[in-house]
C-alpha cells in the first residue's frame, strides 16, 4: 500500500507543479505592480510530496534492499496566539535510523499567485512518531487578522541515511493572520 | 473569502495521572495521542493535497497542569473542519469530544466538571436551514445511544452559548428553546433560559471567533448522563438550533454540571 501511495505522490507532484507554474505566469500579466498577501484559492493551494528514500518499485524484498521508507507528516497551518504556526514530524517505516532533522518553513500566499517564505524555519532533531518533544514547529508573527493563505513546507533528513530532496507541502489554508 | 472553520474543545476538571507516570518522561502527549486516535477512527484528514477522507485536519493540542481557578482546564484540542458539511450530517463535535475524552483517559483518570466548545455554525450554511432536517434526524437516530441511561444518571447542566460580538444568538434563544422542546428526544430536557453565565478560564483567543464574549444565553436543563458523548450530542443539537434560527457565526459553548454529584466519564 505504501509503495502504491509513494508512486502516486510522485505523479501528483509533477502534474501540480506544472499547474502552479502556469498560474504564476498568467497572474503576472494582470497582477498589480506590488503583490500583496492574499487569501488563497483552495484549488491551487499546494502540492504534496511524500518522501521516501528511494524508488520502492524495485524493492520486492525490503530486507534485501538498501531502500527504506518513512513518511513526512504535518498539520494544517493555524493561528496560535499572535502567530501562524505549523508542526512537522516523521514516522519511520523500516529505516535503520533513530533520529531525523525535521525543518518546517511557513509560506504565505500573495496576490500574484506565489507562496513566499515567512518567519524563521523551525528545525529540530527528533525521534520518529511525532510524540512529546518530537515535533518541529514553524512560526510567523501576524501583523493583523486579515484572512490570508498559509501553508508549510516540511523537510525530513534522516540522520545517517541518504534520502532524496522531496519535501511535503501541506495544503494551503486561509486563516486570520497576515504578515507583511 | 472566510477563514478555516475551527473546532476547539477544552475539558475542565481533574486528571489523576497513572501511578508512577511522569508526564515529562512520557513519549506521547495530548497532541500525538489525538493524532493517533483520530487517525485510527478515520476522523483525521492528512495534511496532504491528495489525502482522502477525514472530517478534520489537525491544528494543535495541549495538556494543562491545572492552573487557574476551578474547574481547571486539563486538556485542549484544536482542529480545522473539512468542508463542506453534508446536509445530513451535524457538526462532528460528538466525535471531537469522544476523541478528546479517549485521549485524557489514556493519560490518566479524568473527572469532567465542565467543557468548552467552539462551534463553527457558519459551516452549516452550505445547505438551507430547511434542508438540515436530515441532520437533525441523524442526531435523533444517534440519541438511541442514551436511551437506556439509568434515571439516576440524569445530570443537571447549564449551557451558555455566546455569539461574541454577533447579537443574533441572544434574540434567537427563546425560539431555540421552544424548538428543542418540540423534538422527540430525551437526551436533553431543556427547562429554561437563565441569565446566569458559565465562565471558564482561560478564555479562547478572540481571533478564532467573534470574541470577546458578550451576546449570550444560558440554557438550563438536564442531560441523560454527564459524559463527553452526551455533551457532544447536545453541542451538535444546539449548533443545528442556532443555524435554524439565524446564527451564521461561530458560537462559544460552555457547559457545566449544575449538580454536586461526581461522576466519571
Amino acid at each position: 500500500m505504501l509503495v502504491c501511495r509513494s508512486l502516486r505522490m510522485i505523479l501528483t507532484a509533477a502534474v501540480l507543479s506544472v499547474a502552479l507554474l502556469g498560474g504564476s505566469q498568467t497572474s503576472a500579466i494582470a497582477a498589480p505592480a506590488i503583490p500583496a498577501p492574499a487569501s488563497a484559492p483552495y484549488s491551487t493551494s499546494g502540492k504534496v510530496g511524500l518522501k521516501s528514500t528511494g524508488d520502492l518499485k524495485s524493492t520486492g524484498d525490503r530486507t534485501a534492499s538498501s531502500v527504506c521508507f518513512f513518511t513526512t507528516n504535518g498539520d494544517y497551518v493555524h493561528r496560535s496566539g499572535s502567530d501562524a504556526s505549523g508542526h512537522g514530524w516523521w514516522v519511520n517505516g523500516n529505516c535503520r535510523a533513530t533520529f531525523a532533522v525535521v525543518t518546517v518553513q511557513l509560506q504565505e500566499y500573495y496576490s500574484d499567485g506565489s507562496w513566499r517564505n515567512k518567519g524563521a524555519p523551525g528545525r529540530r532533531t527528533v525521534r520518529s512518531g511525532g510524540g512529546r518533544g518530537n515535533r518541529a514547529t514553524g512560526r510567523a508573527g501576524c501583523n493583523n487578522s486579515s484572512v490570508t493563505g498559509w501553508r508549510s513546507v516540511i523537510d525530513v533528513d534522516v540522520v545517517g541515511v541518504a534520502d532524496d530532496p522531496r519535501k511535503l507541502t501541506t495544503p494551503g489554508r486561509n486563516i486570520s493572520c497576515r504578515r507583511f | 473569502m472566510r477563514p478555516d472553520s475551527i473546532l476547539f474543545t477544552a475539558l475542565h476538571g481533574e486528571l489523576a495521572l497513572q501511578p508512577g507516570q511522569d508526564p515529562h518522561l512520557a513519549a506521547s502527549d495530548a497532541y500525538s495521542l489525538f493524532v493517533a486516535r483520530s487517525a485510527a477512527m478515520g476522523w483525521l484528514a492528512e495534511a496532504a493535497e491528495d489525502a482522502s477522507g477525514g472530517i478534520w485536519g489537525m491544528n494543535d493540542a495541549g495538556q494543562d497542569s491545572g492552573c487557574g481557578s476551578p474547574p481547571k482546564r486539563i486538556a485542549w484540542f484544536q482542529v480545522s473542519l473539512i468542508e463542506p458539511i453534508a446536509a445530513d450530517r451535524p457538526l462532528p463535535v460528538q466525535a471531537l469530544l469522544s476523541c478528546a475524552g479517549d485521549v485524557v483517559a489514556r493519560i490518566g483518570t479524568p473527572r469532567l466538571d465542565a467543557a468548552r466548545l467552539l462551534l463553527p455554525v457558519q459551516s452549516l450554511a452550505g445547505s438551507a436551514a430547511s434542508s438540515r432536517v436530515s441532520a437533525v434526524m441523524t442526531l435523533l437516530q444517534s440519541a438511541g445511544w442514551f436511551v437506556d441511561c439509568a434515571r439516576q444518571s440524569r445530570t443537571g447542566v447549564d449551557v451558555t452559548l455566546d455569539g461574541g460580538q454577533d447579537p443574533i444568538l441572544r434574540s434567537a434563544a427563546p425560539e431555540m428553546l421552544a424548538w428543542i422542546r418540540g423534538l422527540a428526544q430525551d437526551v436533553f430536557w431543556c427547562d429554561s433560559l437563565t441569565d446566569e453565565v458559565v465562565v471558564l478560564e482561560p478564555a479562547v483567543s478572540d481571533e478564532l471567533w467573534l470574541g470577546p464574549a458578550y451576546h449570550r444565553a444560558t440554557f438550563r436543563g438536564s442531560l441523560a448522563e454527564w459524559s463527553v458523548d452526551a455533551l457532544g450530542w447536545l453541542a451538535a443539537l444546539l449548533a443545528e438550533a442556532s443555524f435554524r434560527h439565524g446564527v451564521t457565526t461561530s458560537l462559544m459553548l460552555t457547559a457545566r454540571r449544575s449538580s454536586d454529584s461526581a461522576s466519571r466519564m
